[in-house]
């Protein structure tokens, strides 16, 4: 077995580098390139059309390999940026036509969703949280009571980025047509993890989702707005009474997002978006999920029966094929450990002045401090050799076996 | 001088590739832990920091808890800055219980018992290296790291392990060090104990620390001559005491000459020292000094220095480096280490010791000196190796 060898099992904080992506990137960066890329996609001569053109390409690979049309992607810095400039559109011609503000959530989003509470309260809103069910995943029934007509949206995580937990979208939206509530999702961690198409989705006001996860650089966000959803008809409105609509003004992105479009960004997330467009079509990309599930469950398996008392967060709930959420029994610091053992993972919980605070996710499913300390999220980009698999569940057994108390 | 020590390599030298955990103040006063890290770092070490935090007792004491320099903490985000600019993992612990523990009640106990603490090397023995260690365990790391100044050598089969004071006399930090067992040694690196003073700064350039700090931790030469302050002698500590103690153990009293005379009197005998100078009372022979407390009288006993003088010291807890054996004396030099309340810092002073087998020894010195006061530590030298130490426990009448 060789000592050195690296595994990186934390795909869900961000994807290596698509190979696509690097391609598309090489207009851009290759000096001696007749193809390069020069100037601003808004300039008028031949370097800034071929910098357009790029983009427009870019943009359409977006497109489709979201089920979405080229028209309804806006660019931002990412993929809380594309959350918040969608949830603030509609919080804000809210607060224009005099209505008072009721945002539906969970407490499992994530913190781009979260830090917007604090907004929301601070307008005169009101905040509710869609409880969990025990097997960890929201409970959309809970909707029929918490939401009204009055309210002015409702988010959903669709993916969670810590647990892999599918959020139940079409029990929501069910309930949500009835009450003519718009529905936001954050679908960072849904793209090129589960399969769906936004042209099904009608009902959906808009979507976030992020180029980094699929492959694509960081710092490049993606907003999808529904062509007759109520973010393209607040914008409007907020447009027609000369109200801005969006945090950064100017024309680029249809007036949603101002500023000069990240080229490179956007360009690489259209290679790798392409990529993952092509893998859908081919069959590949089913083909890679069932693989990837099989892998992850036979690490889920072999771990459990390595160390017993460990316990899966959200086993019962649908997850998505490549995350896995794991608490020992026992044990800090298993970032660090795994590190020094070449192993790439998250951590249930971060350390501000030596006192462990857990993942909000984890405290919203239950879990003590303790517990969150003794978590790992492990999220695989490929599956694993039968042989890197033992390797990782040998390596986790080691760490366990030094760090139990 | 001490020959280089075996740890020491200059950077650029691949070392082993080897994991080491390097315990982590970030304190950029001396910036001592920074240029541990970076330095092994530069030696092919795969580096991982470990820093502890004091909690309350460092963020926000409590009212009338004493300013103690020692526990004064850089903030987290600033410690993870540096790891992050050096590139290497950082770990965090907190030792807020743990200090209160080991090393709080520990001096409002000795404060009681009118002894010289010296809560630094509690704080050492007790929490700082056994939690380093305990870390590395957990981590599967076989090195740790410190930036004390003291050396460690060993011997050809590498069994057998040896602590000597640093080539810079002046920084010498052996006296936290004592306590360590042969295991505990042959995993502890202590990069810093043979490289020359100057050296020190040269190597904060080459490693281009400066980039680093961001240039915030500009060291002046002074900067390594700090002592310190200790503050078990503080009105302010006093004031800590009073209120972790009842009032029936503080009872004011008469402060007594030699003679039986009274010379005042005193609000109780944990405001003092055995070894302190009596702060405003002279006497005929000159300035007057805490020689002793009696406890069944309540009162503190006043004398000349030449009181204190002793040349035979009963020493407990003793902690050998490499096992002493034989019957009869040895001779040793004794030394124990200035606290900030000492204006000049102490020389070794020659003497001989007996050991006995239930971890005391007793010490004679070749000439009666009045510096080692119930509570302090006090050292065994031959030349510059470090052959044990023990904290002092009688001088007199014994």
């Amino acid at each position: 077995m060789q000592e050195n060898r690296a595994i990186f099992l934390d795909v869900n904080a961000g994807a290596p580098l698509h190979p696509e992506a690097h391609r598309a990137l090489l207009p851009l960066v290759s000096p001696s390139s007749d193809d390069r890329a020069l100037g601003n996609p808004s300039s008028a001569h031949r370097s800034g059309r071929r910098a357009h053109s790029l983009l427009d390409q870019a943009r359409s690979n977006i497109a489709f390999a979201l089920g979405a049309k080229p028209s309804e992607i806006i660019f931002t810095s990412s993929g809380s940026e594309a959350i918040q400039l969608g949830s603030r559109i509609l919080f804000e011609n809210a607060i224009l036509s005099g209505k008072k503000l009721h945002w539906i959530t969970t407490k499992v989003e994530h913190n781009a969703t979260l830090e917007l509470c604090d907004w929301v309260t601070s307008n005169g809103g009101r905040v509710d949280f869609i409880p969990l069910r025990p097997d960890g995943s929201p409970d959309a029934s809970a909707l029929e009571k918490l939401a009204t007509p009055e309210t002015t949206l409702v988010s959903l995580i669709w993916v969670n980025n810590e647990t892999g937990i599918i959020s139940p979208v079409e029990d929501a939206l069910k309930i949500l047509k009835t009450k003519a509530v718009p529905l936001f999702l954050d679908g960072a961690q849904a793209w090129g993890k589960i399969p769906f198409k936004l042209s099904n989705y009608a009902g959906v006001a808009g979507a976030a989702f992020s180029a980094h996860k699929i492959g694509g650089l960081a710092g490049t966000g993606i907003l999808w707005i529904s062509p007759s959803g109520e973010i393209q008809k607040a914008k409007k409105c907020l447009e027609s009474s000369k109200c801005p609509a969006g945090t950064v003004l100017g024309r680029q992105e249809r007036g949603f997002r101002g500023g000069t479009e990240n080229l490179a960004g956007i360009l690489a997330a259209g290679g790798a978006a392409k990529a993952l467009y092509d893998s859908i079509e081919s069959g590949e990309w089913s083909k890679k999920q069932e693989l990837l599930s099989a892998c992850r469950n036979r690490l889920q398996d072999r771990l459990l029966q390595e160390i017993p008392g460990s316990k899966v967060q959200g086993i019962k709930a649908p997850r998505n094929a490549n995350t896995l959420n794991i608490t020992f029994p026992g044990g800090s610091n298993w970032v660090e450990n795994l590190d020094l053992e070449n192993i790439a993972v998250s951590a249930g919980s971060a350390c501000s002045s030596g006192v462990t605070r857990p993942s909000h996710v984890l405290t919203a499913m239950g879990l003590t401090v303790d517990q969150a300390s003794a978590t790992i999220r492990i999220s695989l980009s490929d599956p694993l050799s039968d042989a890197d698999l033992e390797f990782v569940v040998g390596r986790i057994a080691k760490v366990y076996s030094r760090v139990r108390t | 001088m001490v020959s280089s020590s075996p740890t020491f390599q200059k950077p650029g030298i691949k070392a082993p590739g080897q994991k080491v955990l390097v315990a982590f103040s970030g304190k950029l006063t001396r910036g001592d832990s920074l240029l541990v890290a970076a330095l092994l770092k530069s030696q092919g070490y795969w580096v991982t920091a470990y820093h502890l935090r004091y909690g309350k007792w460092a963020d926000s004491p409590e009212p009338d808890f004493p300013k103690m320099e020692c526990l004064s903490e850089i903030p987290q985000d600033a410690v993870k800055k540096l790891c992050d600019a050096l590139e290497i993992p950082l770990i965090v612990d907190n030792v807020q219980d743990e200090f209160s523990e080991k090393v709080l009640d520990r001096m409002i106990h000795e404060a009681m018992g009118s002894r010289q603490a010296r809560p630094c090397v509690w704080c050492h023995q007790e929490i700082r290296l056994p939690r380093l260690l305990k870390k590395a365990d957990e981590l599967g790391i076989e090195k740790v790291a410190t930036g004390h100044h003291a050396q460690i050598s060993s011997d050809i089969t590498g069994k057998s392990h040896r602590l000597k004071r640093s080539v810079n006399r002046n920084l010498d930090q052996t006296s936290e060090l004592f306590q360590l067992s042969q295991v505990q040694l042959s995993r502890l690196i202590l990069p810093l104990g043979a490289i020359a003073q100057p050296m020190l700064a040269r190597l904060s350039q080459e490693l281009n620390l400066g980039k680093v700090t961001g240039n915030r931790g500009e060291k002046d030469a002074s900067a390594y001559q700090v002592t310190p302050e200790c503050m078990t002698g503080d009105s302010r500590f006093f004031k800590y005491v009073e209120g972790k103690t009842a009032p029936s153990l503080r009872n004011p009293g008469v402060i007594r000459g030699i003679d039986g005379s009274v010379l005042g009197e005193h609000f109780g005998t944990y405001q003092f020292r055995v070894g302190d100078p009596l702060p405003g009372v002279i006497l005929v022979q000159g300035q007057a000094f805490v020689i002793g407390i009696d406890h069944a009288l309540n009162a503190v006993l006043a004398g000349p220095i030449e009181a204190l003088k002793t040349s035979e010291i009963l020493v407990q807890d003793v902690r050998w480096v490499v096992p002493v054996g034989g019957l009869g004396s040895q001779p040793c030099l004794v030394y124990s280490p200035p606290t900030g309340a000492d204006k000049v810092p102490m020389v070794p002073q020659p003497a001989e010791f007996v050991t006995f087998e239930n971890g005391a020894a007793r010490v004679f010195l070749k000439t009666p000196s009045p510096d080692f006061t119930p509570g302090r530590p006090i050292l065994f030298y031959d030349g510059d190796e470090v052959l044990g130490g023990g904290l002092v426990d009688r001088i007199h009448g014994f």
